[in-house]
C-alpha cells in the first residue's frame, strides 16, 4: 500500500519558535496550534503533565468517545536526553474503560522524537470524519485521510509507512488497529519497538479507543534537523545519569543477563505460581498446573532450541540498559511473536488455562495486531469461558475468539469492551474487575498489598500504579495485621513514587535498582534538576507524586467516583482462593485511608 | 554443584518436596524448564529450610530471595514441618520483588523513608535476623 501525495493538507510551520511548546491538534477542522508551556506547567512532563492538562481542560463528565475528551501525549522530563531506560511515552486521557482519568505508558523511539522536536505535549482535541494520517516534523504538522488502511493489520501497515517516511532512521509511528476504529474499550496505542514492530502498548483503558473516536488513526513523527532537549545544567545532570546507569548496571534484576534481560517479566509467571498468587481459570486458584510452559525459563529454552542460540532480550526503545523485551519463535526458527510479557502470558495463558506458549504466542501476536490491551482481553476471554462461550483450556477455541475481535463481529465487540461488559453479555458474576478494568496477574486475596492497590488506583485495577508492599501475605508471618498503619503509610508511599518515575519518563523497571541503591534515587533526581534546572531533593519526589495523584484523584471525584468504587469484586470476599484458601478480608475503613 | 541427597520416597522417610527452578533445576530428576523439577529430601524434627537446601547440596549463595515454603515468602530460618512444599529459585530469578512479600517481620513492617523508597534492606537470605518467632 502506499500513499499518494499530501494534498489539500495545511503545514504549520515550526520554524522560528521557541523549542519547548505544547502542539494542539484540532481533529474537527484539522488543525494544528503551537503555544507556549502555561508557567504553571513550566516543570511538568510525562505523566505529571498529561494528567494535569486533562484535569484542567476536560470535563470530567463528559463521554470518553465524545468530542470534548482529550487525547495528550507528553515524553518525560529526561526522555531524549542520553539518560538510559527514558524513552517512555505517557498517554493521558479520560477511560472509556473505567470512566475515569487514565494515564498508560510505553517505551518508544517515538517519543525521543517527539521531545527532540520541543513538543512537550501533544494535545489531540475534537472529532473528525474518516480516519486521519498525522505527520510532525520540524516544518509542522500535516494531515491526510488514511481511510484506506482501515481494519488492516499493523504489521502489514507499518513496513509502507516506514519505507515512505524514510525508516526507521527517520521516523516512528504511533497508531491505532482496528479495535481503536471500533471504539472498543480494549483498544491499546501502539508505538513500535526499535526494530519497526508494532509492539509496544499504552494498553490499558481503551485510550486507543478515544483516539479513534478522534478519526485519529497514525501519527508519524520526523525529528530530522531538530534541536533536542536542552539541559539546563549539564554537570547536574551528568553526574545524576552516572548514578542511575551504575545502579542498573549493577543490580541482579535489571543488569546486562539479568532476571529482566535474559527471562522477561515472565520469569515471574513460576515465581508467582510458586506463591500461590497466579490467577488461573478466571481467579479461582492461585496456581497452574501449566504455569512451567508458558514461563520466561521456558519461551529462554524453546528459542534456543528453536533458534539454535542462546537469545537474550533487546531494548523496547533506545537507550535502555535493562532491555527486557523478548521474541518467540515458531518450530522452524522464525519470529512469531513479540513481546511476551509476564502479564500478557498470564491473561492469555494461566487466566484462561491455556499451556501451550505456541497458541498464548499467536493469541498475544493477534492483540498487536488488532490494536489491544493483552490484559483486558484476557480477561474478557477468560470471563467469557466461565459465561460457556468456549471450554477453559481450549487455546484453538480462544485463538478464534481474537480473531472475532478483529473482525469486529458483534461477539468480537462485546469482548473487545473488555471483561465488565463480557461478564453482563454472559451473566457471569466472577469478574475479577475495579472502576471496569481487568486485575493484571497478582491475586489480591494472595497478595494483599496488591489488592489495595487495585482498590484504590485511580486507574481501575492496575499493578503498575504502586509498587505496594504486602507487609505480610497471608500467613506469611502467621499474623494478619491489616490494621497496621505502616502499610497504608507504604501503600500510599509507591504510589507517589510511580508517579514520579511515570514523570521522569523513565521506564518503571527503574524502580528495582533505585529503591534498593540509594545512589540510583538520588540520580534520577539529580537528572531532573540538570534538565529543568531545578534544585529537588528526596522530598520533592514525594511531593510531586503526591501532586499527580491528587489531580487525578480530583478528576475522578468529579466524573463521579466515590469511596464505594474503591473496592474489590464481591465475590473475592466470600470465594475461597486455593492453594491458601483465602478470601479478600482488609476492611474498608483501611482501604479509605489510603489516600484520606 | 553436584546432586546432594535428594532420594526418591521411601514410605518409611519423612520427606520435603522442593520445586526448583532455573539453574537449581538439575537438583530434580526432570530438570526440564517446562516441567514441576521436584526433588524430594528427607526431613528431620527441628529443620530449617536452609537445613534442607544444604542436605540437597545447594550451594546457598546461588539462592535468591525467592524462597517460598508452601506459598509463603520464606527464608534460611524458617522452620520446615514434615510434608512441606519448598519452592526455590536462583539468585538471577529474584524478579518478584522483596517488597510485595517482606520476610518474616523483619523488625516489623518495612518502613518510609520520607523518599518514598524504601530503607534499605540487604534482602539476603542468608541475613539472621529474620529470626521466627
Ligand atoms: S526495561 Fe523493558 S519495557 Fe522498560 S524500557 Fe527497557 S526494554 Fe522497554
Amino acid at each position: 500500500m502506499t500513499y499518494g501525495a499530501m494534498t489539500g493538507t495545511k503545514t504549520h510551520s515550526l520554524k522560528g519558535e521557541n523549542m519547548d511548546r505544547f502542539l494542539r491538534i484540532n481533529m474537527t477542522n484539522r488543525t494544528a496550534k503551537f503555544e507556549p508551556v502555561p508557567a504553571q506547567y513550566k516543570d511538568r512532563a510525562g505523566r505529571w503533565l498529561t494528567s494535569s492538562i486533562v484535569h484542567d481542560e476536560v470535563p470530567a463528565t463528559c463521554h470518553p468517545l465524545g468530542p470534548n475528551n482529550k487525547l495528550v501525549f507528553s515524553p518525560g522530563i529526561v526522555t531524549g536526553t542520553s539518560s538510559p531506560t527514558s524513552s517512555r511515552i505517557s498517554v493521558g486521557g479520560k477511560s472509556p474503560l473505567t470512566g475515569g482519568i487514565k494515564e498508560a505508558n510505553a517505551g518508544t523511539g517515538w517519543s525521543r522524537r517527539l521531545v527532540r522536536l520541543g513538543i512537550r505535549a501533544l494535545i489531540i482535541e475534537g472529532k473528525a470524519d474518516g480516519l486521519w494520517l498525522l505527520k510532525i516534523d520540524k516544518n509542522g504538522a500535516q494531515f491526510e485521510a488514511a481511510d484506506s488502511h482501515a481494519g488492516a493489520r499493523l504489521s502489514e501497515v507499518y513496513p509502507p509507512l516506514f519505507t515512505r517516511f524514510g525508516g526507521l532512521k527517520t521516523v516512528d509511528v504511533c497508531s491505532i488497529g482496528v479495535a481503536g476504529e471500533n471504539r472498543m474499550s480494549a483498544a491499546g496505542i501502539c508505538f513500535n519497538d526499535q526494530d519497526g514492530r508494532p509492539t509496544r502498548y499504552a494498553g490499558r483503558g481503551g485510550l486507543g479507543a478515544v483516539m479513534g473516536s478522534k478519526g485519529l488513526k497514525f501519527i508519524v513523527v520526523d525529528d530530522a534537523g531538530a534541536e533536542g532537549v536542552a539541559i539546563a545544567k549539564q554537570d547536574v545532570f551528568d553526574a545524576g545519569r552516572k548514578k542511575m546507569a551504575a545502579a542498573l548496571t549493577e543490580h541482579a534484576i535489571t543488569k546486562p543477563r539479568g532476571a529482566l534481560n535474559s527471562y522477561g517479566t515472565a520469569v515471574l509467571v513460576n515465581i508467582i505460581n510458586e506463591a500461590g498468587a497466579l490467577p488461573t481459570h478466571n481467579f479461582r486458584s492461585g496456581r497452574f498446573d501449566g504455569a512451567a510452559k508458558i514461563a520466561g525459563e521456558a519461551i529462554f529454552e524453546g528459542n534456543k532450541e528453536r533458534t539454535g542460540k542462546e537469545l537474550y532480550n533487546h531494548a523496547c526503545s533506545p537507550g535502555c540498559i535493562i532491555q527486557c523485551s523478548n521474541t518467540w519463535h515458531r518450530p522452524d526458527g522464525s519470529e512469531h511473536s513479540s513481546c511476551v510479557e509476564y502479564e500478557s502470558a498470564w491473561a492469555l495463558g494461566a487466566n484462561c488455562g491455556i499451556d501451550n506458549l505456541d497458541q498464548v504466542a499467536e493469541m498475544n501476536l493477534l492483540c498487536n495486531e488488532y490494536g489491544l490491551d493483552t490484559i483486558e482481553i484476557g480477561g474478557a476471554i477468560a470471563v467469557a469461558m466461565e459465561g460457556g462461550v468456549a471450554a477453559f483450556g481450549d487455546g484453538a477455541r480462544a485463538i478464534e475468539l481474537v480473531h472475532e475481535i478483529g473482525k469486529a463481529t458483534p461477539l468480537g465487540k462485546i469482548l473487545g469492551a473488555g471483561a465488565l461488559v463480557t461478564g453482563k453479555a454472559f451473566g457471569v458474576a466472577r469478574v475479577p474487575h475495579v472502576k471496569g478494568q481487568n486485575m493484571p496477574a497478582y491475586e489480591p486475596r494472595a497478595i494483599k498489598g496488591i489488592g489495595m492497590t487495585y482498590a484504590i488506583s485511580t486507574m481501575g485495577a492496575d499493578h503498575t500504579a504502586g509498587y505496594t508492599i504486602a507487609p505480610e501475605m497471608l500467613g506469611v508471618s502467621g499474623k494478619l495485621d491489616p490494621l497496621d498503619p505502616n502499610k497504608t503509610e507504604l501503600a500510599r508511599a509507591f504510589q507517589y513514587a510511580t508517579a514520579f518515575i511515570d514523570t521522569t519518563g523513565h521506564c518503571l523497571f527503574i524502580a528495582f535498582a533505585i529503591l534498593d541503591i540509594a545512589s540510583g534515587f538520588e540520580g534520577m533526581v539529580e537528572e531532573c534538576n540538570g534538565v529543568l534546572g531545578t534544585n529537588w531533593t528526596a522530598d520533592d519526589v514525594g511531593r510531586i507524586g503526591k501532586e499527580v495523584l491528587d489531580l487525578e484523584l480530583d478528576f475522578n471525584r468529579k466524573a463521579g467516583f466515590t469511596k464505594a468504587d474503591d473496592r474489590l469484586p464481591e465475590f473475592m470476599t466470600y470465594e475461597p482462593l486455593p492453594p491458601h484458601n483465602v478470601v479478600w478480608d482488609v476492611p474498608d475503613a483501611e482501604l479509605d485511608k489510603v489516600f484520606g | 554443584m553436584e546432586r546432594g541427597a535428594a532420594i526418591r520416597r521411601p514410605l518409611t522417610f519423612l520427606m520435603i518436596d522442593i520445586h526448583l527452578y532455573g539453574k537449581l533445576r538439575h537438583f530434580a530428576d526432570d530438570s526440564a524448564t517446562t516441567a514441576q523439577s521436584i526433588a524430594l529430601v528427607s526431613w528431620q524434627p527441628g529443620d530449617t529450610v536452609g537445613e534442607i537446601v544444604t542436605r540437597l547440596g545447594i550451594d546457598q549463595t546461588d539462592l535468591g530471595s525467592n524462597v517460598f515454603l508452601n506459598g509463603r515468602y520464606a527464608n534460611l530460618q524458617t522452620p520446615v514441618q514434615d510434608g512441606d512444599r519448598l519452592g526455590l529459585f536462583p539468585d538471577d530469578m529474584q524478579l518478584l520483588y522483596k517488597w510485595y512479600f517482606a520476610p518474616q517481620d523483619s523488625a516489623g513492617a518495612p518502613s518510609n523513608n520520607g523518599s518514598g523508597a524504601p530503607e534499605q534492606d540487604s534482602g539476603d537470605p542468608n541475613s539472621a535476623k529474620d529470626g521466627e518467632k
